[in-house]
């Protein structure tokens, strides 16, 4: 059970939170600097043909999308400070904080701008342009803050101790590898129904960016739907197809080695790389077998993979034999 | 799967390699379509030269053991083989009787690569 706040809390408040709030202060000023040329009725959303369905006055335009996404922004961060403990975890809270103010911030600034100077707010496009920009702009923001923000938790004091358990054979001088991949079928299947959603909405609202926009989620989805973990003599790797995101435990951060039994939902709230009960994290890509590793600093790493027998024997033995030596 | 490099052994590294790969693709440890490490991640994790793991990716790829194809890596072939539980079953025999006689393992090798020769040679 983890009871300490997480580490630098410093850099998580300048990454993730301020910038989000400075964005979202600066986008209402602007939209509000135009309050004189916008109509009286501001469209404010969009039905999936791009036909303006929702409108408010020009301060309701500003305040309305800040009331859901200025707590959204605080929520991130607080979750940052309180259960950051595991830096891909803080990191993904900070870039996902400030990524979706970016996201906000442009929405808000782009369908105000091509609502200056118009009459009838009904006949105002959706804003495909702004939407790409705002959700390119926001991966790419929240991924920089997100590459930004300082790794490893503060230095911990390696681990010296002997870990107990199932241990392999290993002669003097053998080296041995254990790899096996973990594919998601939650990932794959939730990546296809997005991928037809999304499409569907961009061809009926026959708006070009929309599509782009579409291929991105997907594409993301696609990338972090199969790990391959690894264990070696550096430690404990789970790398998505794509080389990143890459979760790492060094055999010096090794506590403790055990198998367990995931369930998706009830341990860990769902699927993905996530924090689950207790405050530990988790590759969690489909329920059942997994190897869990108690790493220093009251952090946990459980992966969901097959055979997690083999690999905890591994680890185990691999870890001891660094501890063994004088 | 676990792989498991012995240096001070007399066999070649990408011997033992296509040994334990070969064993796990018969035994069934490795399943048709199931893809082994990149070569370059191999290598990494066992301390070993990049090309040792593509000698031995290649070796069984002449045997028929793994398809390589460019971008997917080495995967694991589906043979369509009949069910090997009699080559399994008679090893086993082999082996015990080996053993009740007290034949070295080098012993009882030596007979069956003779055996196996004197096959081909017909």
């Amino acid at each position: 059970m983890t009871t300490t706040p997480a580490p630098r809390r410093t850099s998580t408040t300048l990454l993730g939170l301020v910038p989000g709030l400075v964005m979202l202060g600066a986008a209402a000023a602007v939209v509000l600097s135009w309050r004189d040329e916008l109509p009286d009725r501001v469209a404010t959303h969009w039905d999936a043909a791009g036909v303006a369905d929702g409108f408010a006055s020009p301060l309701g335009s500003v305040l309305q999308p800040l009331a859901i996404v200025v707590p959204v922004v605080v929520l991130m961060w607080v979750l940052a400070l309180v259960r950051g403990h595991e830096p891909l975890a803080r990191r993904l809270l900070i870039g996902c904080g400030t990524g979706i103010a970016w996201l906000t911030a442009s929405a808000m600034v782009g369908t105000a701008w091509v609502q200056r100077g118009a009459t009838d707010a009904t006949q105002v496009p959706v804003v495909g342009g702004a939407i790409a920009i705002g959700v390119i702009g926001g991966l790419l923001l929240g991924g920089l803050c997100a590459w930004a923000a300082p790794g490893g938790a503060a230095p911990e004091s390696p681990e010296t101790a002997p870990v107990d358990g199932p241990v392999l054979a290993l002669a003097d001088g053998e080296r041995a590898a254990w790899s096996r991949r973990t594919v998601s079928p939650v990932g794959v299947v939730a990546g296809l129904i997005g991928a037809v959603v999304l499409s569907g909405f961009a061809l009926a609202a026959a708006d070009p960016w929309l599509l782009a926009v579409a291929v991105v989620p997907v594409v993301l989805l696609a990338v972090i739907s199969a790990f391959d973990v690894t264990v070696d003599s550096t430690g404990l790797t789970a790398r998505s197809l794509a080389g990143r995101p890459r979760v790492h435990v060094p055999l010096d951060e090794v506590v403790g080695v055990d198998v367990t039994e995931v369930r998706p939902v009830r341990d860990f709230g769902g699927w993905g790389y996530r924090v689950g009960r207790g405050g530990g994290a988790g590759l969690i890509t489909r329920g059942g077998p997994a190897l869990r590793v108690r790493r220093t600093g009251d952090r946990s790493l459980t992966v969901t993979v097959d055979d997690p027998a083999t690999a905890a024997a591994l680890l185990t033995t691999l870890t001891n034999r660094t501890r063994s030596l004088p | 799967m676990l792989f498991r490099i012995d240096p001070s052994s007399v066999e070649p590294l990408f011997q033992q390699l296509v040994d334990q790969v070969r064993v796990a693709a018969l035994r069934g440890d490795l399943p048709p379509g199931t893809r082994l490490p990149a070569a370059r991640a191999l290598a990494a994790s066992l301390e070993i030269n990049l090309h040792t793991v593509l000698h031995a990716y290649q070796v069984l790829r002449d045997e028929g053991v793994v398809e390589l194809r460019r971008g997917r890596g080495a995967v694991v072939v589906d043979r369509g083989t009949a069910d090997l539980a009699p080559v399994h079953d008679a090893v086993a025999g082999l082996v015990a009787a080996a053993r009740a006689l007290g034949l070295a393992p080098g012993a009882t090798l030596g007979l069956v690569k003779d055996a196996l020769a004197t096959e081909e040679a017909r």
